[in-house]
């Protein structure tokens, strides 16, 4: 489910209306807190700024109405007519540039993590209308002010809205992804990174070496053991398991079971002897029940299933 | 002895607790933070002396929404403040005026001075309708009914105002 930013604040408006009535639905309230962090964090911010104005009401009055007289009796203006004369730009320039405590760290001031389950997947709209689809077993953070996104493990597409103002990075595995305005997909499985784009272009610079840019159909893949190559893919296969289905062109076994884990829960390992034999094929995800089987099928591999793991050796 | 007329707000405590504690992790994301705010409360109720309240469960979560409000109001300036001074320490800061010592009372006065010129820039730059509904409701206290009857619109005109107000001084302030 996706959610705006702008939304959950508008939740957070009504819960803080809703409760201070005395039939307020608690039970609802706790389990829309529950379904997001960033439904919590909303909602403080709120109910922050609402503390606030009640702690400082008078100085409030003070500072918004100087000229009301404090006499009532004497005062025949209504105070919402009273007029606002420190709008000038004298006054209002000096309050303006009043520096204080922050208020609030808004939503946008902290870090919010997303992760999701062995065979589950999600999707994330950032504020700026970006959204991110997580693959299955996937860990990522997206960093205060929405700007940077660090992927931990797992799979990644973004879609991208291209804004100079307000540079999203990625970062994963120790490449740093920048310059986005487009749609690309990033996959970390241990040491393993692969950057692959499906629209406009991106500049990846790897931990150790220059910055290079990638185009629609560019995809860098980073063994994990020092090997790093560039590849061509075309555009529909980059996070083909968005369309429920993984592709592979020449990739390792070793890559292809460490995928299949994301979706099956279990531990998928690939003999030592044959880990380096390369894979080309399409395996169509489903519920994950089938995906260990068709993939043996389809590579000449035999399965035996451990007590905590799955294990693809030669033969069958 | 107390009479049966009147239930023991411990007593209302207890049956509430278990759905109170999920409340309050809910709202703080720390289990260990909501068992340390319940316990306050319990400290609270106990004193509270049993007089009518209408709506216990409704009192009880409310109060609890408040300790945690409380806490996070306090925690925020605290680390607001800490990084000041660090900043100041390390010549970052960008500000010319003095860095409040975080001990100092007289600081504190300054601290909810400055607190206090912000919120009232930031409420100065609403948008009319809404900073007119904001100032009613929320500096001269009147109800939505009021506040409606006031400006002539409807009580859902109301809360929309208001809730255009907190999206804007929410932008507005935070960090």
């Amino acid at each position: 489910m996706q959610e705006r930013d702008t939304e959950i604040v508008e939740r957070a408006i009504a819960w803080q209306q809703a409760i201070a009535g005395d039939d307020a639905d608690w039970t609802a309230f706790t389990e829309w807190l529950e379904a997001d962090p960033r439904h919590r964090i909303a909602f403080d911010d709120v109910a922050l700024i609402d503390a606030a104005v009640d702690a400082r009401r008078d100085a409030l009055r003070t500072l918004l109405r100087p000229d009301v007289i404090a006499d009532e009796e004497e005062n025949c203006r209504s105070p919402a007519t009273g007029r606002r004369w420190f709008l000038g730009t004298g006054i209002a320039a000096a309050l303006a540039l009043a520096v204080g405590l922050p208020l609030i760290q808004s939503q946008q001031g902290q870090s919010i993590a997303y992760t999701t389950h062995p065979g589950a997947t999600r999707s994330v709209t950032l504020d700026d209308g970006s959204r991110l689809d997580l693959s299955a077993d996937t860990a990522l953070s997206v960093g205060p002010h929405q700007r940077r996104v660090t992927l931990a493990r797992g799979a990644v597409y973004f879609d991208v809205r291209h804004d100079p103002a307000r540079q999203l990075v990625v970062e994963a595995g120790g490449y740093r992804i920048a310059d986005i305005g487009t749609r690309f997909a990033v996959d970390v499985a241990g040491d393993r990174v692969s950057i692959a784009v499906a629209a406009g272009s991106v500049t990846v610079t790897p931990p150790a070496g220059d910055p290079l840019r990638l185009d629609a159909g560019d995809a860098v893949i980073d063994g994990g053991n020092g090997d790093v190559v560039r590849a061509s893919v075309a555009p529909d296969a980059v996070a083909a398991w968005r369309h429920g289905r993984l592709t592979y062109d020449n990739a390792t076994l070793a890559k292809v079971a460490s995928d299949i884990s994301r979706y099956t829960g279990d531990r998928i390992e690939v003999a030592d002897t044959i880990g380096d034999r390369r894979f080309s094929g399409v395996l169509v995800i489903g519920d994950g029940s089938h995906l260990v089987s068709d993939f043996a099928a389809v590579a000449g591999l035999a399965v035996h299933r451990g007590a905590d793991r799955v294990v693809l050796s030669p033969g069958g | 002895m107390k009479t049966d007329a009147e239930p023991a707000l411990p007593g209302l405590f207890d049956h509430y607790r278990a759905d109170l504690l999920r409340f309050v992790a809910a709202r703080t994301g720390d289990m260990a933070e909501a068992e340390d705010i319940l316990q306050e409360l319990w400290l609270r109720a106990d004193a509270h002396p049993t007089a009518a309240i209408e709506h216990w469960r409704a009192y009880l979560f409310r109060a609890a929404n408040n300790l945690v409000i409380d806490r996070v109001r306090a925690r925020r300036r605290r680390e607001a403040r800490d990084r000041e001074w660090s900043e100041s320490i390390h010549g970052a800061s960008s500000g010319s005026e003095e860095i409040a010592d975080p001990a100092d009372t007289a600081d504190r006065a300054i601290e909810a001075d400055q607190e206090a010129r912000r919120l009232a820039a930031a409420i100065a730059a609403l948008p009319e309708g809404a900073r007119r509904a904001f100032e009613l409701h929320k500096i001269d206290g009147l109800s939505h009914a009021e506040v409606a009857s006031r400006l002539g619109i409807s009580r859902s005109g109301v809360e929309k105002h208001m809730a255009v107000a907190m999206k804007h001084l929410r932008r507005a302030l935070a960090d």
